[in-house]
């Protein structure tokens, strides 16, 4: 294909040469010229139906600098260490948190707060804790590129939130150059590139408006021929729901609920 | 050549992306959601095994489509206050005599201590100066006063309702002659038992002095109404804990007679009470705001 272009460049030419005298400044040209565009491909789940693993963003930089994202489609994270979708919390579902009371390093109790069900009468005697268990989100996303890319993340509330806000929800990550997701290998055409991250511990709060940018990475991901999945890194990121952050969840945080909007977006700076 | 698919690609999407910010064309979303229900955990006795010590009895918590529930099954039973042992059950036995009375003369100052339940015997006496009233060593051992305490920890607001009934009644007493009156603790050390240092109970509002004839006519009344959490850092469930304090009070007088510091109350029970009996079933339910 690109092969018969080529020669339909050359034909063109004679053409426009094929008017002119024919006289000793006749010269035959050769201007070869390949333009490899910086490429960034994200995948995960598609928003639209959390089918996973597929590329659902395929970012393509032009020749005036302009970025465009060529699939129609919106990712949504995936959990981690899973091939699944994170919940859409837009939906019906929502997350509730796993409650536990504790005593002695023994779990008295769990509780689905969800779906609560019934209990026996507990002692008091070793001084029980009622905390959560689990108020974290984490969630992973992969990028395979060709160029230096940047992803930057914007945060809005969704919903009617209850007592809660973005700035109760503090944002970190992590970036894995290889492994194995899901039981999905990735990673392997790489060579740990160079990607920086936005230190842990920001506040969602501080991702409104303009956002911030969470990953720059100064090389391209791929480093030797591969499938997209092998010239693959993976960025890994977190939620920590935590009023006071003091590293546990309690009755001292209070109750209600939030539900955040977290978008990232990549491109090639 | 075969560049100029991709350029007239390009030239049609840099037309529509002019306006558009360079970044806001791609995009992989997560949505985190966190949801913690309110929850309210009351603690005392077991009402079926009062010898087991201090347990959460109730444990209430909010579900997703806002019914509020209790997911323990027992039914709880306050403690003697000052102490984590259950109060006395008048369903098991006999209830608690009145108590002692004093015999003073005001004359020469002197003073017989008379305890019915023991028949004492004493001397004739000059019957010009003398008052025969109740003898009350201090306030919490006085049987005219039933004193008790529940503990309650929370993450939310919350309102109790009391309810009284099963009341029995026999000779001079009914329901107008129990006074009853509440008061919150949020930091006790009972008996080396530390409660409430993670909690507070500011916002909380009582409900006025009243007798029992007035919380059966107001059955729904919140006599206790917090309007916040009472955790006020992480801590342990008797941390987080205030303690409710209701006290019941036998007075036939027509006044309320607590005294204005909230700890004492006046001592005019003497031969004027009447005689008889009077118990009650206090129920008291939790509800979160």
């Amino acid at each position: 294909m690109t092969i018969s272009k080529r020669f339909g460049l050359a034909s063109s030419l004679i053409a426009t040469t094929a008017s002119l005298p024919q006289v000793a400044q006749a010269s035959t040209l050769d201007r070869p010229h390949f333009h490899v565009a910086p490429m960034v491909i994200l995948w995960a789940a598609d928003d639209s139906d959390g089918t996973a693993p597929v590329v659902v963003d395929f970012i393509v930089e032009d020749a005036s600098g302009v970025d465009t994202d060529l699939i129609a489609a919106n990712g949504r994270t995936l959990l981690t260490g899973s091939l699944t979708a994170t919940p859409d919390a837009a939906g019906a579902v929502q997350r509730g948190i796993e409650w536990v009371v504790r005593a002695s390093g023994e779990d008295l109790v769990t509780i689905d707060t969800l779906s609560p069900a019934a209990f026996s009468a507990f002692s008091l005697d070793d001084d029980p804790r009622t905390f959560a268990r689990d108020s974290n989100h984490a969630s992973a996303f992969f990028a395979a590129s060709n160029t230096p890319f940047s992803i930057r993340a914007i945060a809005s509330v969704l919903g009617s939130p209850v007592n809660f806000g973005l700035s109760d929800i503090d944002f970190e990550s992590s970036i894995s150059s290889n492994g194995i997701h899901g039981g999905l290998s990735y990673g392997t055409s790489t060579s740990n590139p160079s990607i920086t991250r936005l230190p842990t511990g920001r506040p969602l709060s501080d991702f409104t408006g303009e956002g911030l940018d969470v990953f720059v990475a100064s090389e391209a991901t791929a480093a030797a021929p591969g499938s997209i999945a092998q010239q693959s890194v993976k960025f890994e990121v977190g939620y920590i729901f935590d009023t006071d952050l003091n590293g546990a969840f309690d009755l001292a945080d209070g109750y209600g609920e939030i539900q955040a909007e977290f978008t990232y977006t990549a491109y090639v700076p | 050549m075969s560049f100029s698919p991709r350029l007239g690609l390009s030239s049609s999407l840099i037309a529509a992306m002019l306006s558009a910010p360079q970044t806001a064309h791609a995009f992989n979303v997560d949505r985190p959601s966190f949801e913690v229900p309110a929850m309210v955990i009351v603690w005392a006795v077991d009402d079926s095994a009062p010898g087991d010590g201090i347990k959460v009895v109730d444990y209430m918590a909010e579900a997703s489509d806002g019914t509020f529930t209790d997911l323990i099954a027992a039914d709880g039973r306050t403690l003697l206050t000052g102490t984590l042992d259950p109060t006395n059950d008048f369903a098991a036995g006999p209830d608690t005599p009145l108590g002692r009375f004093r015999l003073r003369d005001l004359g020469d100052g002197s003073t017989t201590i008379v305890d019915p339940s023991q028949g004492s015997i004493f001397t004739a006496f000059d019957a010009e100066n003398a008052v025969f009233d109740h003898y009350r060593e201090d306030i919490d051992s006085s049987n005219t006063m039933y004193s008790s305490q529940f503990g309650v920890a929370s993450n939310t607001g919350f309102k109790i309702q009391a309810t009284v009934e099963e009341i029995y009644a026999t000779g001079e007493f009914d329901v107008r002659d129990i006074k009853a009156k509440l008061r919150t603790h949020s930091s006790a050390n009972v008996n080396g038992t530390l409660i409430g240092q993670k909690s507070t109970n500011v916002g909380v509002t009582l409900f006025p002095n009243a007798t029992w004839r007035h919380l059966e006519y107001h059955e729904n009344s919140d006599i206790v109404t917090m309007n916040r959490a009472t955790a006020t850092a992480p801590g342990t469930i008797l941390e987080q804990s205030i303690l409710i304090n209701p006290r019941y009070l036998i007075d036939t007088s027509d006044t309320l007679l607590w005294g204005n510091d909230g700890d004492t109350h006046a001592n005019s029970l003497d031969l004027s009470l009447g005689a008889g009996e009077i118990q009650a079933t206090v129920t008291y339910t939790v509800y979160a705001l």
